[in-house]
């Protein structure tokens, strides 16, 4: 029998002296005799605004913990709504945050808030960059993300959700960045008035061939916008088109979606998993002539979209429960 | 050649024996490895820096997620949503632990074996406790002592504009 030896690679600060009984004092438990990296595991749960307005005010040790660039790689700017703290706080906190990080910045996620400005300011300071989540920042602007897009040669996961993104944005960052795998590009969703706009689809079919995950929640496309994808991204495993009500699921195309792809969220799926709200607006009775409760850009740009309504469907019985014209149950 | 291995024994660092199934010691880098390295041959596996009190908990915590995997396999591959469910309900039941004695050793001993998942609920259970809180209450709760300089604690604070409390 050979014994194993207790050597191990894991950090070794762990002595034996700490075998503590129960009856032990508790100021004998010393929490900073936790290895540095452990301490630093900790820590990156916390969320980078907890550890730049609390965690880094305990004590010396925790303070030069959260100076390591190590724990910066991955800025969570989550925010909660926490109220106490406004958006420009949290802009400057943002980019202390980044200046930690030493150019090591490989993953961001900003949530309510967030200007062009900062965003540059993110993708100035490094070039790993592979994750980048902008989700609710409505002063982040087509132009601002166009202008960094050429920033981000290694992007692989993009989620610009519930933002004022439009098409233009996904064609650069498509044309700029050859790695993206993940794209999310959910919007609330309107069913009032019924718009078609394919746009986007075709902008990630045209610029996205390496796609693998696509969440397009609430968008306007059509069957040929999802054709288009499906032809565009060849490797596409994932795809959640819920609330995509214009999509018909019956048919060649919904045959196709279920074999080519290994996870499809159709447009009726249950929406707990999702992230953001998913209630549709009750928009009252329909009425084309009077758009209601728009807030979207889509509605209001140039681009050619007509008002087509399914032939099998009498534009005033529609109501929202739409299950009567596809039914999932049938696959 | 030895005939494989269907249990190893694990000493505490108080000489207590506790068997483990080998699929709740493959939860363990450490033992893993030792236990898909041909060469050694194993019996009883010391594990020096954890108190049977300690060990208890990690083989539990071991054994618990080896049997969820393994009918997780057998149910042809995913979890299902209930079940995950159930095994994260679980999991925090069992970290319904004294943060003063057992939490910290745990973590180590995660550490120290290299259980991913129980190192990173470890870690996310003393996250949790101090989320939210200000330094004033973190380091009571870990009994830490402020040791910035006047000064610092000054600078620190208007730097921040934030409650340095």
């Amino acid at each position: 029998m050979s014994s194993y030896s207790s050597s191990h690679t894991a950090s070794s600060s762990y002595s034996s002296s700490k075998e503590l009984s129960e009856n032990e004092e508790p100021e004998t438990r010393n929490w900073l005799d936790l290895p540095r990296d452990v301490t630093a595991s900790i820590l990156l749960k916390l969320g980078a605004v907890e550890i730049l307005t609390s965690a880094q005010h305990v004590c010396t040790s925790w303070r030069s913990i959260c100076k390591d660039p190590v724990i910066w790689r991955t800025i969570d700017m989550q925010n909660l709504g926490d109220l106490h703290i406004m958006p420009d706080d949290l802009e400057i906190l943002c980019r202390r945050a980044v200046d930690r990080s030493c150019g090591q910045l490989v993953d961001i996620n900003v949530e309510y808030f967030g200007t062009d400005d900062l965003l540059k300011y993110i993708t100035d300071s490094t070039s790993h960059l592979r994750r980048l989540r902008l989700v609710y920042c409505d002063d982040i602007s087509d132009e601002g993300l166009c202008e960094v897009a050429g920033k981000l040669p290694l992007l692989e996961e993009l989620d610009i959700s519930i933002g004022n993104i439009s098409k233009d944005s996904l064609e650069v960052i498509g044309r700029n960045c050859p790695h993206i795998r993940s794209l999310k590009f959910n919007m609330e969703v309107f069913r009032r008035p019924h718009i078609e706009l394919d746009d986007e689809a075709f902008a990630i079919a045209k610029t996205m061939p390496e796609l693998r995950h696509l969440q397009l929640f609430g968008n306007k496309l059509t069957n040929v916008g999802l054709l288009a994808i499906l032809d565009g991204c060849p490797r596409l495993e994932s795809l959640d088109l819920r609330q995509c009500f214009n999509i018909n699921m019956e048919g060649a195309l919904g045959k196709r979606c279920a074999e080519q792809l290994k996870d499809l969220r159709r447009p009726n799926d249950p929406t707990d998993d999702y992230p953001f709200d998913a209630t549709i607006p009750d928009g009252g009775s329909f009425d084309e002539d009077y758009p209601l409760g728009i807030s979207d850009t889509d509605f209001l740009s140039d681009d050619d979209y007509e008002y087509d309504f399914y032939a099998f469907s009498d534009g005033s019985d529609i109501s929202d429960d739409v299950g009567y014209y596809f039914d999932p149950d049938t696959y | 050649m030895s005939s494989p291995v269907e249990q190893i024994t694990v000493v505490s660092s108080d000489g207590d024996e506790f068997k483990m199934t080998v699929a709740a010691a493959m939860q363990s880098e450490q033992l893993k490895q030792m236990l898909t390295d041909d060469s050694i041959s194993i019996v009883k596996v010391p594990v020096e820096n954890i108190s049977t009190e300690i060990l208890v908990k990690v083989i539990e915590y071991c054994q618990k997620h080896a049997d969820h995997e393994a009918a997780t396999k057998a149910n042809g591959g995913g979890a299902s949503d209930s079940e995950a469910e159930e095994l994260n309900k679980w999991d925090a039941e069992f970290m319904k632990v004294d943060v003063e004695d057992k939490l910290f050793h745990i973590l180590m001993a995660a550490n120290y074996l290299e259980i991913k998942g129980l190192f990173d609920l470890a870690c996310q259970t003393v996250a949790d406790l101090i989320k939210g809180k200000t330094p004033k209450q973190i380091r009571k709760i870990f009994n830490l002592k402020n040791d910035f300089t006047p000064e610092e604690q000054e600078r620190l604070s208007r730097q921040h504009n934030c409650s340095f409390d």
